[in-house]
């Protein structure tokens, strides 16, 4: 099982619009999938038109097994499971350190419906600095959508700071272009400089700014459901077979 | 919660119009997807074992499918199927694990297939429950459709109540049992176990005619399967049904006047007498391999030979009986003994026509066991084997009459004193097994022609060897009768049939 966690320091750079879309596109190859909304707005889970769990605020929530494995959803799409929104961080840690570990009471349960998941995708709301470590440690992969400013050079700077400085795995991390625009020469600027600074760090792939991607809020629907054959779903697939191959999977 | 998928529930057609405009509480019904139709061939045994282990296996474009309605497996199939051993390998094949080996499968009938899927919607626009529908149509109009209500992890509320809703639509339909019935005109259920209704007082006359009755109609659902030759199961299921029928004729003695019975014994006895040879023939061919296993090597030819003298045999002894079971002349005889056990009035009764069945059967059942006992008292090591012979057909004349009874006491009485009889009869059957075989190799032997065509001795070679194995099991068979008798006659099996057969009466 791999972990993927979506995640920036930065809000509104595309982390749920990636969450959701690779989610899909796991699952569409045949990997049983599990996006955790950790988002207490729950934009991931409102993409799935999923609604909000109630029992999932209640405290010591994780620690009852059966009450987790209760609240998973399955969204509309084959193999591709929903954790809704709204759970304390504290619960969060726990919940990470019983998904990694395979005699857990919790992988067990999993293991006994057959539904463990072959991917665990974290669609990471923004500020979570109290966690982000235990994330950065408990996932095998931190998808982070770049947008090619300046501002975002730097945000991306300090977190590869965070991980050498904190003996994490810089080798985790996997940035990519996130909401590029062509047209505009300074995305085109960065993102060579970047590109020379970073090196392996970015990944290839890159997702342009899109209508179809702006509009998912109103489809409801990730964009290689409601429109298959636009650039920004070939440019998901890219990403999601190129995640993969770094991956090792 | 595991997921074993419950049975797909059987509904009319006219239900998925209510079910595409019926609202589920808070959820509406969208069509989600739209199969094509395709026609299909349902292919099951003669008796159904395919439907009641509820799966249906259908064949179209070349493939076969089984599944419980819905989910199903498929495998290439070029050839309409028969036997499933001569089945392509694939998992359909594998499936069919419920299918006996000696039943050929036979087309029930032909369907247009049709699956519909409808998803139940919230008012996010989320999906919360699904179904599935496979709609059966057959040319005549019949149809049906089968239901499976599909879960979405989380959304336990609305599959309870879509599945209630399924129930409800369903409540009234014939269900899985009737699935033929339902789809295609003209359709017969067939069992090899005809139910007949008696109960303990039923005048004793009245329960033979309705054994009769029940068994006569069986004997004539075998016919078209002995003379399409389609597997041996049906002359087999034909001899068992006339059996009974002679049976319980000359156990219940005396329910028809003299005469009658002697009428009736010798009118289903010459039913039954061409169908020997077929029987015997069809048993040599189908344990083929077994005797291939009894011989060395160089006895093979002589043993392919033979078989291939058997197979001639075969299909003369076949085309003899079926020539028989399609002449006039027999077709009136059979309606004419349906009428009379039917209706009843023109068979003569006799003095215990008036009996109480269970009385009755109680005294015949009690009386044939205590001749058992008797019988094998006497047997030793050295005893002639006319006395196991005997014991045998004592054997056996108990077996007829406690199945036939059986529906006059509890079941699991029943069971508990056939058991110990059943294995006491596996050895007397086997011993005369031997016994006859070696009968029959001697018989074949004459036939065989002049000893100058090679082929012929080799035969006999082959014949002589398999003589004396038959005389060591006739002889190993006989040495286990005295040991298998005391097994069965333990204290408790005493008991059981004391107080089963003979509560009131005479102490044992
Ligand atoms: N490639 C894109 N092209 C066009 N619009 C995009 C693209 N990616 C994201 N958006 C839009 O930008 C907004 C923010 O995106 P998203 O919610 O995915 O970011 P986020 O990083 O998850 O934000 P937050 O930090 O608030 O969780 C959304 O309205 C989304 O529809
Ligand atoms: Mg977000």
């Amino acid at each position: 099982m791999k972990i993927i966690a979506c995640y920036s320091n930065k809000g509104g750079v595309g982390k749920t619009a990636t969450a959701v879309n690779l989610a899909h596109a796991l699952a569409k190859t045949g990997r049983r999938t599990l996006l955790c909304d950790l988002d207490p707005q729950g934009a991931s889970s409102f993409y799935f038109r999923v609604k909000p769990s109630k029992k999932l605020s209640e405290a010591a929530f994780f620690k009852d097994v059966e009450r987790f494995t209760k609240s998973i959803r399955a969204s509309d799409y084959e193999q591709l499971d929903i954790l809704p929104a709204n759970m304390s961080f504290r619960d969060f840690d726990i919940f990470l350190a019983r998904m990694r570990n395979s005699r857990s009471r919790l992988k067990k349960a999993l293991r006994a419906v057959k539904n463990d998941y072959d991917t665990v995708l974290l669609d990471c709301p923004p500020n979570i600095s109290t966690l982000s470590e235990n994330v950065f440690r408990a996932a095998d992969g931190i998808v982070v959508p770049v947008i090619p400013t300046t501002l975002s050079q730097r945000t991306f700077e300090q977190l590869q700071d965070f991980f050498t400085s904190n003996d994490l795995q810089i080798k985790k991390l996997h940035g990519f272009f996130s909401m590029v625009q062509g047209v505009k020469a300074l995305h085109g600027d960065t993102m060579k400089d970047m590109r020379k600074a970073y090196g392996k760090r970015l990944m290839q792939a890159q997702i342009p700014f899109a209508s179809e991607i702006e509009r998912m809020g109103v489809h409801r629907a990730p964009v290689l459901a409601s429109a298959p054959k636009s650039a920004a779903a070939k440019a998901y697939q890219a990403l999601h077979a190129e995640l993969l191959d770094r991956l090792g999977q | 919660m595991p997921q074993t998928k419950p049975l797909p529930t059987v509904l009319p057609t006219a239900a998925i119009e209510q079910l595409k405009s019926t609202h589920l509480g808070k959820l509406y019904p969208r069509t989600l997807a739209q199969s094509e139709a395709v026609d299909a061939v349902f292919f099951d045994t003669f008796d159904g074992h395919i439907l009641q282990s509820h799966h249906l296996l259908t064949w179209h474009r070349g493939h076969l499918h089984l599944g419980t309605g819905l989910q199903e497996m498929a495998q290439v199939c070029p050839q309409s199927p028969g036997f499933v051993a001569d089945l392509p390998q694939g998992p359909v094949k594998q499936g069919l694990g419920m299918v006996p080996p000696l039943r050929s499968l036979m087309a029930m009938g032909a369907a247009e297939i049709q699956d519909l899927t409808l998803a139940y919607i919230d008012d996010e626009g989320k999906t919360q429950a699904r179904l599935g529908l496979r709609i059966l149509t057959h040319d005549s109009g019949a149809s049906l459709c089968l239901a499976q209500p599909i879960a979405l992890r989380g959304y336990t509320k609305a599959i309870a109540e879509l599945r209630a809703h399924i129930h409800e639509l369903g409540a009234n339909s014939p269900g899985w049992p009737h699935l033929y019935e339902t789809l295609f005109p003209g359709w017969q259920n067939y069992t090899a176990k005809p139910q007949v209704d008696m109960a303990p007082t039923t005048p004793a006359i009245e329960m033979v005619n309705a054994v009769i009755a029940a068994h006569i109609p069986m004997m004539r659902q075998n016919e078209a399967g002995i003379i399409a030759d389609i597997d041996t199961e049906f002359l087999h299921d034909y001899r068992i049904a006339l059996r009974k029928i002679r049976s319980v004729i000359s156990l219940f003695s005396g329910v028809y006047g003299h005469q009658q019975t002697a009428d009736l014994k010798s009118e289903f006895s010459a039913l039954m007498a061409p169908t020997g040879k077929l029987r015997d023939l069809d048993v040599y061919l189908l344990t083929r391999s077994d005797y291939a296993k009894l011989l060395p090597p160089d006895l093979h030819p002589g043993l392919a030979h033979m078989f291939a003298r058997f197979s001639e045999h075969r299909a003369a002894a076949h085309a003899e009986l079926a020539q028989q079971l399609q002449s006039p002349a027999y077709g009136a005889q059979m309606k004419r003994l349906e009428k009379l056990f039917k209706k009843g009035k023109k068979l003569v009764a006799g003095p215990r026509s008036g009996a109480p069945a269970h009385d009755f059967a109680c005294s015949l059942i009690w009386k044939h066991y205590r001749k058992i006992c008797k019988i094998a008292a006497g047997i030793t090591e050295t005893t002639p084997d006319e006395q196991v012979h005997a014991l045998r057909i004592q054997c056996k004349k108990l077996r007829y009459l406690m199945e036939i009874s059986a529906p006059l006491f509890r079941k699991s009485d029943m069971k508990d004193v056939i058991r110990p009889l059943k294995q006491l009869q596996d050895t007397l059957g086997q011993f005369n097994d031997y016994c006859v075989q070696q009968d029959n190799l001697r018989a074949f032997l004459g036939t065989l022609g002049p000893a100058e065509r090679k082929e012929n001795i080799a035969i006999a070679q082959t014949v002589g060897a398999l003589i004396a194995l038959m005389h060591q099991g006739q002889i190993a068979q006989r040495a286990k009768v005295e040991a298998s008798f005391a097994a069965f006659n333990s204290t408790k099996t005493q008991n059981s049939f004391q107080t089963l057969f003979n509560s009131q009466k005479e102490p044992a």
